[in-house]
């Protein structure tokens, strides 16, 4: 598969969104014949059932919503491709690793601060996690447009709040929008970012550092 | 021959041989081989310094930065990984601000190799320019791709006609007669099924009116939820 995408000119590691496009296509297809057992439902977490806290991001409310979020995941890739606060190895598996990550963190952001949202569907809070993390990895690399990207995605996210969920999208995907998982992906994606890029920067000064030039 | 003088002459000439034999080993030297390569459009050099592993997807396009001056900056090394900030300036303007851009390393069996790929990608540009690049770059192959299978199933399709023109021609004469019965039956059967249809529908308007509305979508979402669904 890795030569096929290859030849295609696909990045390298693009493995890591396909497969995240098939867990979710899965998840969709199991949740049309079990609908209870995946979203994220708070009381259903209280009771013990924790892999909702995962499983909710993965699957959708409709069709719709499915495609919509599963565009925005190819298309992120094709943006940001392999990132370089990841490093080379085992992209793949750094890329579900961050996509679990990211979705644990909203989880549990909206299980302390938003004891309203009671229930959740959608991939939609990482894919903010994963545009901001893209951003602030274009920026470790010099690319001053990772500041752009953060500063919209900043403006967009802000916008929600102040103007209120987008009622198009809502009716597109038959539910409302929920930006507080918007707000906490791209606070949990951004801050993980930064945290990694601290981290790799500390590591280098204070190993093996050779000037030139 | 007294051999302190052999000594004399064989020391500085294996030394000699040695630096001659012996390829670039540091991040730096492989970064500065590699680039001096690539603007010479040297696809087999390239790919001898590099993570690339066919020549012919080389990108010609380095060659025109022949007329850049290279120059290296900081060099990180990393465990197996290492970079090297570097930067190409005009030969007869370097006080302008040249394009400034990272080579990246990664070790593979003790021997550094620049990751072609994502020094390819830093040194082109930011990620807009990436995108839009890949774009064509995926275009291009699925063009040629498209193209070839259009071509093989072309000639398949030519060939397929041919044999199917002869068999029409031979079975002509049987199928008139049978063609017109079956015409006739089918007409009959297609009547029967509109009509069919017809009281169907009726039917099932009528039904639709007396029901209560209902959402005819298909729900993925537990019906046991009672309030709003919420989802991003």
């Amino acid at each position: 598969m890795a030569d096929y995408l290859e030849k295609l000119r696909f990045p390298a590691g693009s493995e890591g969104p396909l497969l995240l496009l098939l867990f979710c296509g899965s998840l969709q297809f199991l949740q049309s014949l079990f609908p209870d057992p995946f979203l994220y439902e708070r009381a259903a977490i209280a009771g013990g059932q924790w892999w909702r806290l995962l499983s909710g991001h993965l699957v959708h409310t409709n069709t719709a919503h499915l495609l919509l979020n599963g565009a925005a995941v190819i298309a992120l890739w094709l943006v940001f491709g392999r990132s370089a606060l990841l490093g080379n190895r085992h992209s793949v598996a750094k890329y579900l690793a961050l996509v679990a990550l990211l979705a644990l963190l909203i989880s549990g952001g909206l299980w302390l601060w938003f004891p309203n949202v009671d229930n959740y569907y959608g991939i939609s809070g990482v894919l903010h996690g994963l545009f901001c993390f893209g951003a602030i990895s274009e920026l470790s690399q010099r690319r001053w447009s990772g500041a752009l990207l953060l500063a919209g995605c900043a403006g967009k996210v802000a916008w929600e709040w102040i103007a209120g969920p987008s009622a198009a999208t809502g009716a597109l995907i038959e539910a409302e929008v929920a930006i507080s998982s918007h707000l906490l992906g791209s606070v949990s994606g951004t801050l993980f970012a930064l945290v990694l890029w601290i981290t790799r920067s500390a590591r280098c000064e204070g190993g093996a550092i050779h000037s030139a030039g | 021959m007294n051999p302190r003088y052999l000594r004399l002459i064989l020391v500085p000439a294996l030394a000699a041989i040695m630096v001659a034999c012996s390829g670039p080993e540091s991040p730096q030297d492989v970064t500065k081989a590699f680039w001096q390569a690539a603007v010479q459009g040297d696809a087999g050099e390239v790919a001898e310094y590099s993570t690339l592993k066919a020549p012919e997807r080389f990108d010609a396009d380095f060659a025109r930065w022949a007329e850049y001056q290279p120059s290296w900056g900081r060099v990180i090394i990393d465990s197996d990984e290492a970079s090297v900030v570097s930067r190409f300036s005009s030969k007869e303007h370097p006080q302008y601000r040249g394009r400034s851009f990272t080579t990246y390393l990664v070790q593979r069996d003790g021997e550094w190799l620049v990751d072609y790929e994502r020094t390819v990608s830093s040194a082109r540009g930011d990620a807009f320019g990436d995108l839009l690049r890949q774009f064509d770059q995926l275009g291009k192959s699925l063009s040629e791709q498209f193209d070839q299978s259009a071509e093989q199933a072309g000639d398949q399709m030519d060939l397929m006609l041919e044999q199917l023109g002869q068999e029409m021609e031979k079975a002509q004469g049987q199928m008139n007669e049978q063609a017109t019965e079956a015409v006739e039956n089918f007409s009959e059967e297609l009547r029967k099924a509109l009509e069919k249809m017809d009281k169907s529908l009726q039917r099932a308007l009528e039904e639709e009116q007396e029901a209560p509305a209902e959402g005819d979508s298909k729900q993925f979402h537990s019906v046991a939820l009672r309030n709003p669904l919420r989802a991003g």
